[in-house]
């Protein structure tokens, strides 16, 4: 009888548990559905749930050229960071594991404390650099703050990638008459090609998300896209804002999915 | 000969690392310098300059009533904010961690992609789910409570860091409860306690590495982030970061921002250093099953910065 009652609890107690873990999971994920449906709506107040749906959003979108502008150029800032981060990044990762040095693990702190600064900090410190370089809402200067962000996450990912790479193999392609380029193409970069992957799609998220920093020198002309939506918040609710915001949350679910099928995303670290 | 080789790598390791290291000393070490020596020079008020005399007036004006309460406020707000990424974040790292296959994928699917999406588009979402008449407020209402404000304000703050730090905290309780044998429950169970006492005295004290780790970082992400605190507090509610902000962008204080700057950095690094001590600790202890590996810092510190 007592036993009864206690198992009684049991179950009370493991179905509580599950009702309270659906809940979190709910709250984890909800924002995103939520910025979804109501960039459907056809009412002028941003509101959830919706009273009636239409597309009326999508096509202000369309009509607005400043979004269009901004998307272009985060667009832009992504892929030029993805190919100079991926040569100087990989350049840099190799060098450090290659070559003995008399500290090694200050070389790569290094390399990898612009990781362990808030965004806020590295942020005005760059606008007061590039204030006095003259170079402020410029594009140059937009592009040295995400080339630096990309860049560590590289140099990060492909350091993390050679960690059981064994760099005699190279010296033996190199005693076989391999130049240095042929060893490269035929023998660390295959070998290297997973991490190089994952670290590319990264930097492009990465670049692509980049808030903080470009709050700080972004303006006029360079407002990249995460910047101009950050700006339309702060300054009250224009509903055109869910409709792009939800193409960027698509974005995240493809890219999501293709980190996915490349290496399964238990491996995957952040 | 051999001296000649010698020489050819020096130079081809030069080559290698130039690009980079010309990077980074230009976009962020001479920046960090500049600001550095900036903190501790004399401001001209109202004119948007300063000059060289040394002065340490600006950090003496950062513990002044006003200062020191909006440093306790961004405290409160971290440690709430970690406390209840925790409450909510262990019943689903335990489930993580206890189930396989398409499960699992599902399970960390919905867990990385509020991770992968931009940060803007996520507090938008949160700004609609917590608004006066949103769906939280809705579902209160069934029960006869409410409507709660909890945007702009602390609460909404607090909450928003929450959702969109919970993910790290959920991963780092993973990463130690995914290498636990849960047999041991089972084994307590038999030798009588309850339930409730086998996971209190066993396998919540077995957990205790990927709590603390998990509790300190997303305290230190949630002390350093900008973004949510501003959006969600409706800029009314100051953290450090938004007085920095305010400083050097519309008051024109350049030597008081970087000074606040300076010490938001100091709290940060005595944060990151614990931070790294402790799983550097965990991972010797656990050197034979590799378990803590991938808890060590510099593996995505910079997300610090996207809220």
């Amino acid at each position: 009888m007592i036993k009864e009652a206690g198992t009684g609890i049991a179950v009370l107690g493991s179905l509580a548990k599950k009702i309270f873990t659906m809940l979190v999971l709910i709250f984890i994920i909800l924002p995103l559905p939520i910025v979804i449906i109501s960039s459907f709506s056809s009412s002028s107040m941003i509101a959830f749930p919706p009273k009636e749906f239409s597309l009326k959003w999508y096509i202000s979108l369309a009509s607005k050229r400043e979004y269009i502008t901004s998307f272009l150029l985060s667009l832009r800032i992504a892929l030029i960071s993805v190919v100079c981060s991926l040569t100087f990044g990989t350049m840099a990762a190799l060098a450090i594991k290659r070559y003995t040095y008399r500290f090694p693990e200050l070389l790569k702190t290094m390399f990898l404390s612009p990781l362990m600064v808030p965004a806020v900090i590295i942020g005005i410190a760059l606008m007061r650099f590039m204030n006095i370089l003259g170079w402020i809402n410029s594009f140059k200067a937009i592009m040295v703050a995400h080339l630096l962000i990309t860049m560590v996450y590289v140099i990060r990912t492909v350091l993390s990638s050679l960690v059981g790479y064994d760099i005699t193999i190279e010296y033996a392609a190199r005693d076989l008459g391999a130049g240095p380029l042929l060893t490269f193409r035929k023998i660390t970069f295959p070998l290297i090609k997973p991490g190089l992957i994952v670290a590319g799609m990264f930097s492009f998220i990465v670049s692509l998300d980049e808030t903080t920093i470009s709050i700080f020198i972004a303006g006029g002309r360079t407002t990249t896209l995460p910047v101009r939506i950050y700006s339309m918040l702060e300054h009250g609710l224009d509903p055109t804002v869910t409709a792009i915001s939800s193409l960027l949350i698509v974005l995240a679910l493809c890219i999501l999915l293709l980190i996915n099928k490349v290496m399964g995303l238990d491996k995957f670290k952040i | 000969m051999k001296r000649l080789r010698l020489k050819k790598r020096e130079s081809s390791r030069m080559l290698l690392l130039g690009p980079g290291l010309i990077l980074i000393m230009f976009a962020f070490f001479i920046p960090m310098i500049l600001l550095f020596i900036i903190g501790f020079q004399t401001y001209v008020p109202g004119s948007g300059f300063y000059d060289k005399t040394f002065t340490l007036e600006n950090f003496v004006r950062l513990f002044d009533q006003y200062h020191l309460m909006i440093l306790f406020r961004t405290f409160k707000i971290a440690f709430l904010a970690s406390l209840l990424s925790l409450v909510f974040g262990y019943p689903v790292a335990m489930l993580l961690a206890q189930s396989r296959g398409k499960k699992k994928s599902l399970l960390l699917g919905l867990i990385l992609t509020p991770l992968l999406t931009n940060v803007v588009a996520r507090t938008l979402g949160l700004m609609i789910v917590f608004a006066t008449h949103g769906p939280v407020n809705t579902l209160l209402g069934f029960f006869g409570l409410g409507p709660f404000k909890f945007i702009p304000g602390e609460l909404g703050i607090i909450l928003g860091l929450t959702q969109v730090f919970i993910p790290y905290m959920i991963l780092s309780i993973n990463s130690v409860l995914e290498n636990l044998n849960f047999n041991l429950q089972n084994a307590a169970r038999d030798l009588g306690c309850s339930h409730f006492k086998a996971f209190w005295r066993v396998i919540f004290p077995l957990s205790m590495p990927g709590i603390v780790a998990g509790s300190l970082f997303v305290f230190l992400l949630s002390f350093s982030s900008f973004v949510t605190p501003r959006l969600l507090g409706g800029g009314s509610i100051m953290v450090m970061t938004m007085l920095i902000q305010q400083q050097a962008m519309q008051l024109l204080n350049w030597p008081f921002a970087a000074a606040a700057a300076i010490v938001l950095m100091v709290f940060s690094l005595i944060l990151v250093s614990t931070y790294n001590r402790l799983t550097a600790r965990i991972e010797r202890m656990n050197d034979r099953t590799g378990i803590y590996s991938s808890m060590k810092f510099d593996k995505g510190f910079y997300r610090i910065s996207r809220a």
